[in-house]
Order: C-alpha cells, then sequence, then structure tokens
C-alpha cells in the first residue's frame, strides 16, 4: 500500500492537468510506504517543451538532481506517477517494459474524465504487474 | 583513479545492497569491466551484447551525462562521483 496526504494527492493531480494534453510526470517520495514529497518533473519526451499526448520521458539531470536531494534527505523513491490523457489508469505495454524501479509503486492518473481524475497504484516486476492500493490520508 | 559510484536502487540487489561502491578505473568502461568483476552480471544491466551503454541507462561524471562528453571513454579523475541512473519513461 501506497500512503498519500491529500495535500500531496491534489499537488500530484495538479500537476497532471496543468501538462493536459501533455502526458505528465513525476516522483514520490518518502519513507516506509509513505508519500512526503511530490517533485513534479517535465516531459523531456523528444526534447520538445511541453512534451507529447503518448509517450513520457523524465529529464535526466532532473532525475538526477531529484535522486541527489530525495538521498540528501535520506528518503527513498517510493512512487513514479504519470497520467493517461485519454485511456484508463492501466500500465500500457510501453510502461511495462520501461519499469525499470521493481521497489517503486508506479501510480497511473488517467484524465480520460478531466473532472474526475482516476489515480491508481501498480507494482511492475520484471514485466509483471500487481496492483498496489493507494491510500490518501485526510 | 579511485572514483565512488552510486548504485541505484534497482541495482543494489547485486551489489549487496550497497548504494555506493568505490572502483578504481581510467575509464567508464574500465569501471563498467571493474564492476563486472566484483558483480558479476552488473555489465548486462548498463550495456548491450555489444558492449554499448543501454539506451535508458544514464550515466554521470558529477553531473555531466557521459552522453555528452566521450561516452564510455571518458576518463575518470579520482574523487570523480559517478551516478547510475536508470530512464523513467514509458506512454500509452
Amino acid at each position: 500500500m501506497l500512503r498519500i496526504p491529500s495535500q500531496l494527492y491534489q499537488q500530484m493531480i495538479d500537476h497532471c492537468l496543468q501538462w493536459y494534453p501533455s502526458e505528465a510526470c513525476g516522483i514520490l517520495s518518502g519513507k516506509k510506504g509513505k508519500v512526503e514529497k511530490v517533485y513534479r518533473m517535465k516531459n523531456a519526451d523528444d526534447g520538445s517543451v511541453k512534451g507529447s499526448a503518448v509517450r513520457y520521458t523524465m529529464d535526466s539531470l532532473e532525475l538526477l538532481k531529484v535522486t541527489q536531494s530525495i538521498r540528501r534527505e535520506e528518503k527513498e523513491m517510493i512512487g513514479i506517477f504519470h497520467s493517461h490523457v485519454a485511456s484508463e489508469p492501466y500500465p500500457s505495454q510501453t510502461d511495462i517494459n520501461l519499469a525499470f524501479y521493481p521497489d517503486a509503486v508506479y501510480v497511473i492518473i488517467s484524465l480520460k474524465d478531466r473532472r474526475c481524475p482516476v489515480a491508481r497504484g501498480y507494482r511492475v516486476v520484471e514485466k509483471e504487474i500487481t496492483p498496489e492500493e493507494l491510500k490518501v490520508d485526510l | 583513479m579511485s572514483v565512488k559510484v552510486r548504485i541505484p536502487t534497482p541495482l543494489q540487489k547485486m551489489t549487496k545492497n550497497q548504494a555506493e561502491v568505490t572502483c578504481q578505473a581510467a575509464t567508464v568502461t574500465q569501471m563498467i569491466d571493474q564492476l563486472e568483476k566484483e558483480y558479476p552480471g552488473f555489465k548486462d544491466r548498463l550495456c548491450e551484447k555489444d558492449g554499448k551503454l543501454r539506451r535508458f541507462v544514464n550515466i554521470y561524471i558529477n553531473d555531466e551525462d557521459i552522453r555528452f562528453l566521450q561516452g564510455e571513454k571518458t576518463a575518470l579523475k579520482s574523487g570523480d562521483e559517478v551516478s547510475i541512473i536508470p530512464a523513467i519513461a514509458g506512454g500509452v
């Protein structure tokens, strides 16, 4: 289970809405399955400023900096999130093929209905998907 | 040259859960070979069969991406900090 305070959950959703109609992405840091910080990342796919509606790639230098920040704060990268702008919150084949972090929960936010974003969590280990409960703490 | 190598979480099982290891190497290629010697199978995770760095693996020397330096041939200096960071990417 991944627990996320409602304020941080909202930050994650806001970031996804801000990047719409492109896919958004970000990192959740914390400890023991509890999110303590949301890193809103750039979608650097294709090197364009505003990313893509069908792909996301975190900017690699930004990713290095976030990794360093998480280490300095003695936290862990416990979640990786991205949005699906027109499809269900379920990992695509590309998501599965490129899931290199088996210890993180992959959170997918569907903006199929932008008035009602839906977030779901998964572990992806050696291309096997297991749902992981997301609990929003009020 | 003694360099510090930051190991990403997904590869720490191979380095006996160490997040950081030191390595004696003059280039990135030598560093990868050295890591392979210490931790068999490590190179496979970073490189394709022809020895080229996998597309979704980023290696930084301090804050410089080796792709913008001389790639795997980039020289290392004593005290350099090397970070290995698998990319985070996906899509529909």
